[in-house]
């Protein structure tokens, strides 16, 4: 249903002045019904508590907007405890006043502040005279009295306008922000006062760049004399410049889309036009809550410190050469779940969340994007926020790549490669020569991407025969290219067996066909089929352990499996063609084997060594997180995942977002139900709100 | 009091499935009777330490809820409709009642028709036992109230991030005191890495006084608000039920939930 206000340009301005008039409609459609008229128009989609009362009018009633801590568990209590006439007139939206109550007299708001247990934070009353709005009262809870709103400390008169722009404009921006964040988001603002500490760290290196004066506290691992190399300068002006850039981007995203239609609702209009009325807040905060939930989580270990200092005085790891017959059966033994803390904190700063119609799902250093369809749809396989679980990965396996490769950030990396490159020339040339876990590490991968050159990658086909697999040292400048280019494809077996272990509870069954759905969504997956058929063979030989061939054979018969079962409720041209390739062993050997048997050494690295279980342990924490086994299932593959927790509202905390969603999702790929997709990720949204 | 005196129970020797109920206005134990359409058997204890009464009551029902193994049918005939035997606890100072069914299905079906159709969560709501943080408070094991003795005798461990292990049952005597419980899982509980769903807490009535025998029962509860008992012959042993509620309530582990929970009941 659409909540819609319709009015005179010139009027909005004054709303408060003049709310008389302004008309307000509750419409039900399918799609949006622009009014037939030169007046302006705002709407909101919003939802019946009760899925089949629709109110016809609601002229002459008084609508109630609130904006509570937990929506989910206020709804939870009024479904399960409200009267009928409460539950008839509960709506409910996913902007920031998510609870929306549309009564005809203010008996029923008596029986609703009884029934919730909560404070709101804000709370907007409309009292209509036929369908203009006669009186306009609006209130706000949080703490009103003036705070220090956190700023650069730095001064950067010295940098030319341009830079100085991107500087004020973020300087702007946080101040705007930080004035709405203290009275709808409190608890976020130490979120953007680290950030606002680390641009400030930025804006010191910019200065101290463009001034010459004190070295930055941020900039001490060089010297004056490095930091007056042109090159070096460079990097770290635009680095740092891009970065301010980068952040204003996502802060102007972000801002527009928590905020607008918060109380006072009028104020300010969503960017976001099919909720331009009420915004989108709540599914920010989802967002936030799921990007902030896993980095804490990821916060057990600090992976940069532990990759660049420690394992440069572990053991290295045991049988890792010749290569690729390797054994890993012992790798186990230096992995970094060892070094896990026992509490985590909270990350320094987290991301900017926000939707993008033309990003879709994406990760940068400090935003993390997710589609705009899934505001929507995102209750659906193909728009699901597990995608999200994805991108974040991408940022934590650029830190370990990068830690590995550049950890000391000393600005010496082309030393450093040299000195790489020797101990991997030692390796293969069979000298005996003193190696720690790092120079393991490192010398697996480069003799991944060395065999790549011959047997192809996740996104190459390789190039000559099969020929089994003799290291031929390729010349430095030629493997440190490849290495650069092979990047992509390594970050990418990376992340899908993390993703596998960390978020989908290791369940093949389940990963593959989701993935799979999310991959459905995206147009270019055609062109590029055996890239993601081989991204799901390796996924699926992290959770095998079998010599390669039979890894290759059994993989396979897996996946093939999985798809099959799906096969017809994806309907999709793209799965039988997966079918069909599955079932080609003349190609399979020929086009995927190579390439699979090269990568499967990554596959070991990941699952022994960067996995950490006890990060796993605190993403699945959850009283309602359980298994369950149906030994009357003859397909069963693996025991069931669930999570506990009745569909619709409920007057429960859910502690682990994640699970939560992966339940929804496992049940909507089970489900053969035309669900109302859009109210049910209107529910899932504000679940993953519902927090102590 | 003869050891056949208290009830006129015919379906003993089974476990009972209980859900433990909180009015919070205008609802009572006869408003509950009434609406389950119970008549009542038997009203069979008062007692001066605890305050409560056990109501034996029967209910009509048209849906055979039994394997066939005995005639329920109201004409003895096999044929429904079919009455069956329900217990009730009602514990005023604890302001509770608990309902014991002999099938989960009836439970099932009385409790949906209760918050359908009598709109049962209007008017309080149903009692949970935070398992969890029962165990981590009380790890040294025995817990006593009054006359009353209890100690955990089974655990059900769930590891949420774990996917080898999921769950954990440790059952025995005394669990607690296990040299591997104490070695392990206790710092696993501790540090949150595992969770209890499930305990069974074995209950001891230990001295016959004002009336109230000296019996005992195997209680198994779960974190939803699920409790489950074995009625023995005598019927006797659901007097353990107002003391087990007393001393939860007294170690702060009783919290309302508005989900019902046979439906989080994972065979149901």
């Amino acid at each position: 249903m659409w909540l819609k206000i319709v009015y005179n340009e010139n009027d909005i301005a004054n709303w408060h002045e003049k709310s008389e008039k302004i008309s307000v409609f509750l419409e039900d459609s399918h799609s949006v019904i622009i009014p037939n008229t030169s007046k302006s128009f705002r709407v909101s989609t919003v939802f019946p508590l009760i899925p089949d009362n629709k109110k016809t009018t609601i002229d002459n009633c008084i609508i109630l907007f609130f904006s509570f801590p937990n929506a989910y568990c206020v709804l939870g209590r009024v479904e399960k405890k409200g009267s009928k006439e409460l539950k008839e007139s509960t709506y409910f939206s996913l902007g920031l006043c998510s609870v929306i109550l549309f009564l005809e007299n203010e008996d029923l708001l008596i029986e609703f502040k009884q029934i919730i247990e909560q404070q709101e934070v804000a709370s907007e009353r409309w009292d209509l005279k036929g369908d203009k709005i006669s009186k306009i009262v609006y209130e706000l809870n949080a703490n009103l009295e003036p705070i220090v709103h956190p700023d650069i400390s730095a001064d950067y008169s010295i940098l030319n306008i341009t830079e100085r722009a991107i500087i004020d404009e973020f300087r702007i921006c946080i101040n705007l922000l930080m004035i709405k964040l203290n009275l709808h988001m409190s608890e976020e603002r130490n979120k953007f006062k680290a950030l606002v500490e680390a641009v400030d760290s930025m804006v010191k290196e910019l200065v101290y760049l463009q001034s010459d004066g004190e070295i930055p506290a941020t900039l001490s691992e060089y010297s004056k004399e490095e930091l007056f190399n042109r090159k070096l300068k460079n990097s770290i002006w635009h680095q740092n410049l891009g970065r301010i850039i980068q952040i204003n981007s996502a802060l102007s995203y972000v801002s527009t889309q928590a905020f607008s239609g918060a109380v006072p609702i009028l104020e300010r209009r969503s960017l976001i036009r099919r909720n331009s009325l009420l915004g989108t807040g709540s599914t920010i905060l989802a967002l936030n809550r799921i990007s902030g939930f896993i980095e804490k989580s990821f916060e057990l270990i600090d992976f940069q410190d532990v990759i660049t200092n420690k394992l440069s005085s572990t053991p290295p790891l045991k049988d890792s050469i010749p290569f690729p017959s390797y054994d890993c059966s012992d790798w186990s033994l230096g992995s970094l779940n060892t070094f896990s803390k026992n509490n985590t904190t909270e990350p320094s700063f987290g991301k900017l969340p926000y939707f993008s119609g033309r990003l879709g799902f994406r990760e940068t250093e400090f935003s993390i994007a997710a589609a705009l369809q899934s505001i929507t749809s995102g209750a659906s396989l193909e728009w699901s926020l597990m995608t999200l679980t994805h991108e974040m990965l991408h940022g934590h396996v650029r830190i370990i790549i990068d830690s590995i490769f550049y950890g000391s950030d000393n600005g010496k990396a082309e030393e450093e490669h040299a000195q790489f490159y020797r101990k991997f020339k030692d390796r293969i040339e069979r000298r005996d020569t003193k190696e720690v876990q790092i120079d393991s590490i490192r010398n697996l991968i480069l003799s991944y991407c060395t065999l790549t050159a011959s047997h192809g990658s996740i996104s190459n086909f390789p190039k000559d025969k099969w020929q089994g697999a003799t290291i031929k040292l390729l010349p430095e400048e030629t493997l440190w290219k490849t290495f650069a280019i092979e990047n992509r494809d390594l970050s990418e077996i990376f992340v899908h067996i993390l993703d596998l272990h960390y978020f989908y509870a290791s369940r093949i069954s389940i990963y593959i066909p989701l993935i799979w759905c999310s991959w459905l969504s995206v147009p270019h997956i055609n062109g590029d089929l055996r890239q993601y058929i081989l991204r799901s063979l390796l996924t699926i030989a992290s959770t095998i352990k079998h010599p390669a061939n039979e890894r290759f054979q059994t993989s396979i018969r897996i996946f093939f499996d999985v798809m099959s079962k799906y096969n017809e409720k994806l309907e999709s041209h793209i799965i039988k063609e997966v079918l069909d390739i599955l079932q080609n062993d003349s190609l399979l050997m020929a086009n995927y084997f190579p390439s699979f048997w090269i990568s499967l050494c990554i596959v070991d690295l990941v699952t022994e060594v960067f996995y950490c279980p006890a990060i796993r342990t605190e993403l699945f924490k959850d009283q309602f997180v359980s298994w369950a086994s149906d030994e009357k299932d003859e397909d069963e593959v693996e025991q069931k995942f669930v999570y506990n927790l009745p569909n619709g509202f409920n007057d429960e905390i859910i502690e682990a977002p994640l699970s939560y969603l992966l339940d929804r999702m496992i049940k909507e790929l089970d489900s053969m139900k035309d669900s109302d997709l859009e109210r049910e990720t209107a529910i899932q949204f504000l679940a993953l709100n519902s927090k102590q | 009091m003869t050891k056949q005196s208290y009830f006129d129970l015919t379906l003993v020797k089974r476990y009972f499935h209980l859900i433990t109920f909180k009015p919070e206005k205008k609802y009572t134990f006869s408003s509950m009777l009434t609406d389950l359409e119970a008549s009542v058997k038997k009203n069979v204890f008062y007692s001066t330490i605890l305050n409560f009464n056990v109501v034996e009551a029967e209910i009509i029902s048209n849906m055979p809820f039994f394997g066939g193994e005995e005639d329920f049918s109201v004409l003895q005939n096999g044929q429904p409709p079919y009455k069956y035997e329900i217990l009730l606890v009602n514990m005023p100072d604890l302001n509770m009642f608990t309902i014991g069914f002999p099938f989960k299905l009836l439970a099932k079906l009385s409790l949906d028709k209760l918050i359908n159709s009598y709109k049962l969560l209007s008017f309080g709501s149903f009692i949970k036992c935070d398992v969890n943080n029962l165990l981590i408070k009380n790890y040294k094991n025995d817990l006593s109230y009054d006359n009353f003795l209890a100690y955990f005798s089974g655990l059900d461990l769930i590891f949420p991030g774990e996917t080898k292990i999921n769950s954990v049952n440790l059952d025995g005597e005394k669990p607690l005191e296990s040299p591997l419980f104490i070695d392990v899982f206790k710092d696993q509980l501790n540090d949150k890495k595992c969770h209890l769903e499930r305990c069974s807490i074995k209950c001891r009535l230990q001295f016959p006084k004002d009336g109230i025998p000296k019996t005992q029962a195997n209680f198994h509860i779960d974190m939803f608000g699920n409790y489950k008992f074995y009625l023995h012959g005598s019927g006797k042993n659901i007097f353990v039920v107002p003391f087990l509620f007393s001393l939860l309530f007294e170690k702060g582990c009783l919290h309302s939930t508005l989900n019902n929970p046979i439906n989080r009941l994972k065979d149901v």
